[in-house]
């Protein structure tokens, strides 16, 4: 969203007054200079080198041996490969799918819930909180939560009346859905303020005049808040489904892509090939196919919001 | 449903959220200050004793010394480069009339979509030649570079829309093109400077991928990575654990709390303006 906002304002100011700019000579270039060393040598031509590597068979020791499309053939072949893409999606989904919508529900809460300043100024502070927190300590917190020798699951299930020990990290049919909820609770501080912003811009007459009309505070987020929250919550599930695809720390801290590859997202499949296996090739493969997995969804998303 | 039913349980719902919210935060600080005997025993329950000497044997054992001297010096020094060299790219860019000025704009945002992940292999290469493997160089670099794309994108909004009668008048009084940045742009940009120390201040401290690649040796690892050391190291000291834990994230807990209208601002910049 910041890129199409962005064009629309880049034709607005040349329109505007690029015309009144005074010349400079090379200048303009020099003020660029520190920025664009920073960004060429540790951002661009990375990028470019990715592409590069990703054709050669190569252990990050040896020098690397040209292989042309080999490693795109055999990543192809990879039946883990595709496992990873199948929980990178599965994440990106929930977090596209489930994030606005928590942080919706609290930003309601907060500003139509409550009619008490307190409880609602309290709330506002409180879950913001776990944005300001590492990924990294998050994780590791909420691991020993999960932890079935601390027993904290295990002491509410028993509350209600189970009495097997519960993994929900250890087993590979919950441990997605256990890290989730921990990005969920992490998570829905951030849309939640937005959502609040969003709403403050909404004139207060409309308010007024739907309690003329006789409307409840459900009728009024029904038919009048909801509706002009569209566009807001396009904003944050995009922001959500890019952040999806890069999921790496908090998973990586919580299960390493465990237990046997239930949770190894794509990244963490890079990592692991590159880092652990020490295959520098192969892996720059996987970061080309991410690159461009990444580039495709933003487009996507930013041009239907455009569009709309 | 009517007003009175909808308060009743949109409160009730928040106060449930909000306990979910807080607890872990209560179980991490009872916890922290247990042995580990109580906390086996009684997990949920608050301390019948606290032992703050769990702190410091927790600060000793993980080294959470050297780990918060190395990210202060990383995140000092990454957030001084970006605002420094962010800065001074976004004033022509927004400013001035020369060629290539929409390629650069582009070519700078266009660096919003790019992934560490994607560029973790040639970096680990580069810093391995350059002898940089180690230093925290490596992950200042690394971090100013990532930062530089919503940073010049903010400051060149903020630029753009200061009045060009202003420049004229600057200009007529014998103000030149630094002096202008240094003298009127900047002091009236101060919220943006602030959005931008506190995003990308908070970004470098708590990154993990480029510091857990790059710095490897003990003593020169930055906080997050130090953290989760500790924890593979001392994976059974529960009490230890959860006290490094509150050490780790209380300073910027409190931080947040004793500017909590800045952080908001700074950690939204990006997503609300767009």
């Amino acid at each position: 969203m910041v890129a199409e906002a962005y064009d629309a304002e880049i034709a607005k100011s040349t329109r505007r007054r690029g015309s009144r700019l005074p010349g400079h000579g090379i200048a303009p270039y020099l003020y660029m200079a520190p920025a664009l060393v920073l960004f060429g040598a540790f951002l661009i031509y990375p990028v470019i080198q990715s592409f590069f590597y990703s054709l050669l068979d190569w252990d990050g020791l040896q020098p690397g041996v040209y292989v042309g499309l080999d490693n795109y053939a055999q990543l192809f072949r990879d039946p883990n490969f595709w496992n990873s893409l199948k929980i990178t999606l599965i994440w990106v989904a929930m977090s596209g799918g489930i994030l606005p919508l928590t942080a919706l529900v609290l930003a309601l809460l907060v500003d139509f819930g409550t009619t008490s300043r307190t409880l609602g100024g309290i709330a506002r502070t409180v879950l913001f909180i776990p944005m300001t927190i590492s990924l990294v300590a998050v994780g590791l917190l909420f691991t020993l939560f999960y932890n079935p020798l601390l027993g904290v699951i295990n002491n509410v299930f028993l509350q209600f009346g189970m009495m097997t020990a519960i993994d929900l990290l250890g087993n590979s049919s919950t441990t997605l859905m256990a890290i989730f909820f921990v990005a969920v609770w992490q998570w829905s501080g951030f849309g939640m303020v937005i959502f609040a912003a969003a709403l403050q811009g909404i004139p207060s007459e409309l308010y007024d005049a739907a309690k003329i009309d006789g409307a409840t505070k459900w009728q009024i987020i029904r038919h009048v808040v909801l509706p002009l929250l569209v566009p807001t919550y396009v904003v944050i599930l995009t922001l959500n489904v890019i952040g999806g695809f890069k999921a790496f720390d908090l998973i990586y801290v919580m299960t390493a892509g465990g237990p046997a590859q239930a949770s190894e997202t794509t990244s963490i499949f890079l990592y692991k090939n590159a880092f652990v296996l020490h295959k520098f090739g192969y892996g720059s493969a996987v970061s080309v196919v991410l690159f461009i997995i990444i580039g495709i969804a933003t487009v996507v998303l930013t041009r239907r919001r455009f569009a709309a | 449903m009517n007003d009175k039913a909808f308060d009743l349980l949109s409160r009730l719902l928040l106060v449930l959220i909000l306990l979910v919210s807080i607890f872990p935060f209560y179980w991490m600080l009872a916890n922290s200050v247990k042995s580990d005997m109580d906390i086996f025993a009684d997990p949920l329950g608050l301390p019948a004793e606290a032992q703050f000497a769990n702190y410091l044997v927790a600060w000793a054992q993980a080294d959470l010394g050297s780990a918060f001297i190395n990210s202060a010096i990383a995140t000092g020094t990454a957030v001084t480069l970006i605002v420094v060299t962010g800065a001074l790219a976004a004033y022509p860019l927004a400013r001035m009339r020369f060629r290539g000025r929409t390629f650069f704009l582009i070519l700078f945002t266009a660096g919003l979509i790019v992934a560490h992940e994607v560029v973790l292999i040639p970096l680990f290469n580069l810093f391995n030649t350059l002898g940089l493997l180690n230093s925290l160089w490596s992950v200042i670099l690394t971090n100013s570079a990532f930062g530089l794309p919503l940073t010049i994108f903010l400051f060149w909004q903020f630029f753009r829309d200061v009045p060009l009668e202003l420049e004229e008048a600057a200009r007529i009084d014998g103000c030149g093109s630094l002096d202008f940045l240094w003298r009127i742009l900047l002091p009236l940009s101060k919220p943006v400077i602030g959005s931008v120390i506190i995003f990308q201040g908070l970004f470098t401290w708590n990154e993990y991928l480029f510091a857990l690649t790059f710095l490897r040796e003990r003593g020169g690892k930055t906080l997050p990575v130090q953290l989760q050391v500790f924890f593979s190291d001392y994976s059974t000291n529960w009490a230890l654990l959860f006290a490094a834990l509150v050490m780790a994230t209380l300073p910027v807990i409190v931080l947040y709390l004793s500017m909590q209208r800045s952080f908001v601002k700074g950690l939204t910049a990006g997503a609300v303006k767009g």
